[in-house]
């Protein structure tokens, strides 16, 4: 099908506009988001920085801190009987909130921290998912090899078993507020369980809690 | 007499006008550091006891005068023997709301008993 020459050119014309329209609009709105905000390197203990509704390291750091300091405090993290510290193995901690978090940041604040106090070490080889580091068992088949001199190979029986062990949840609670604002409450429970005798040693709770916005999302 | 008195009497209680006032006297703690931010709250000098398990703890009241709750943002550095900070989460700057015409007070416990000494820094939590 032949289209006129006129409309062809006015075809084209109007194309022309209607792509220098979107070429404007989307130079507009890169130049916007350009000039935002820089980025900047942040030190971790002077961060000032904005916070939002939900978890960065600040509350994990606030939560693992007084946390610890509730288990030395409680006076029932006592050494085992021949003065070594005590053996801590890391179980379950249960993720009950819409953040996405992995909860080894947690686990591990707490137990660098107790390990600081001297009062109780974490052994790596015991774990509910496997153990967080596998070599220390998997070091023990060079035992049949003879490419390793026996005498640097780990020997049986030198394994130390856990005496206490760490559990948790992190649970989330969101409400509306007056004002139409939102309140969450992040709510860090942690227990130090006796595996002997399966009675918790020591439990914790600690809640950092935000209002902002309703609009904003806390995941 | 008298008259002659009179305009040297007059000078000096113009120059003890003039004078500037004499600096507050310096906090005989040194281990507490203020920063101007938390300039009208009253603050206490720090007590620092040594725990059962041999392990430091700080303490220092601060009475909030003011009609409004007031963020203060407080870090406590842990100095072993040679004076270094020890690294622990202890040391990470901490958030409170002091309550207003109330006293709360801050306290805190050394990582470990290696500590033998601490620095405490209290600002106000402005961003």
């Amino acid at each position: 099908m032949n289209q006129n020459p006129k409309e062809t050119a006015m075809s084209a014309s109007l194309n022309s506009r209607r792509g220098l329209m979107f070429g404007g609009a989307a130079m507009l709105l890169s130049a916007c988001a350009g000039g935002e905000m820089p980025t900047q390197r942040i030190d971790s203990r002077n961060d000032r920085s904005a916070i939002g509704m939900g978890l960065d390291n600040r509350d994990f750091e606030e939560a693992a801190r007084t946390l610890v300091r509730g288990m030395l405090d409680s006076g029932r993290l006592q050494p085992r009987p021949d003065g070594s510290p005590r053996v801590m193995a890391i179980s379950r901690i249960t993720n009950d909130t819409t953040v996405r978090v992995n909860t080894n940041e947690l686990t591990q604040l707490v137990s660098v921290e107790l390990n600081n106090s001297g009062r109780v070490v974490t052994t790596t080889a015991v774990g509910l998912d496997g153990p967080a580091d596998p070599m220390a068992m998997a070091s023990r088949d060079l035992r049949r090899s003879g490419e390793f001199n026996q005498r640097t190979v780990a020997a049986r029986g030198q394994m130390v078993a856990p005496d206490i062990s760490l559990s948790g949840n992190i649970i989330q609670r969101t409400n509306r507020v007056d004002g139409g604002a939102q309140r969450v409450d992040y709510v860090f429970q942690l227990n130090l369980t006796n595996i002997r005798t399966g009675i918790a040693l020591w439990q914790g709770q600690e809640t950092i809690t935000r209002v902002g916005s309703g609009r904003t999302v806390s995941w | 007499m008298m008259k002659r008195f009179l305009p040297l009497l007059a000078a000096t209680a113009l120059l003890a006008a003039c004078a500037t006032p004499p600096p507050p006297p310096p906090r005989s703690d040194p281990r507490l550091i203020l920063t101007p931010q938390v300039a009208g709250l009253a603050i206490s000098e720090p007590t620092l006891n040594s725990g059962p398990d041999g392990r430091l703890r700080v303490n220092v009241n601060i009475v909030n005068p003011n009609n409004f709750d007031f963020p203060l943002r407080y870090q406590i550095d842990w100095l072993d023997e040679t004076g270094r900070p020890i690294s622990t989460l202890q040391s990470r700057p901490a958030f409170r709301s002091l309550a207003r015409q109330t006293v709360t007070t801050i306290d805190a416990d050394a990582p470990n008993p290696r500590a033998r000494d601490f620095r405490m820094t209290l600002d106000a939590d402005v961003r």
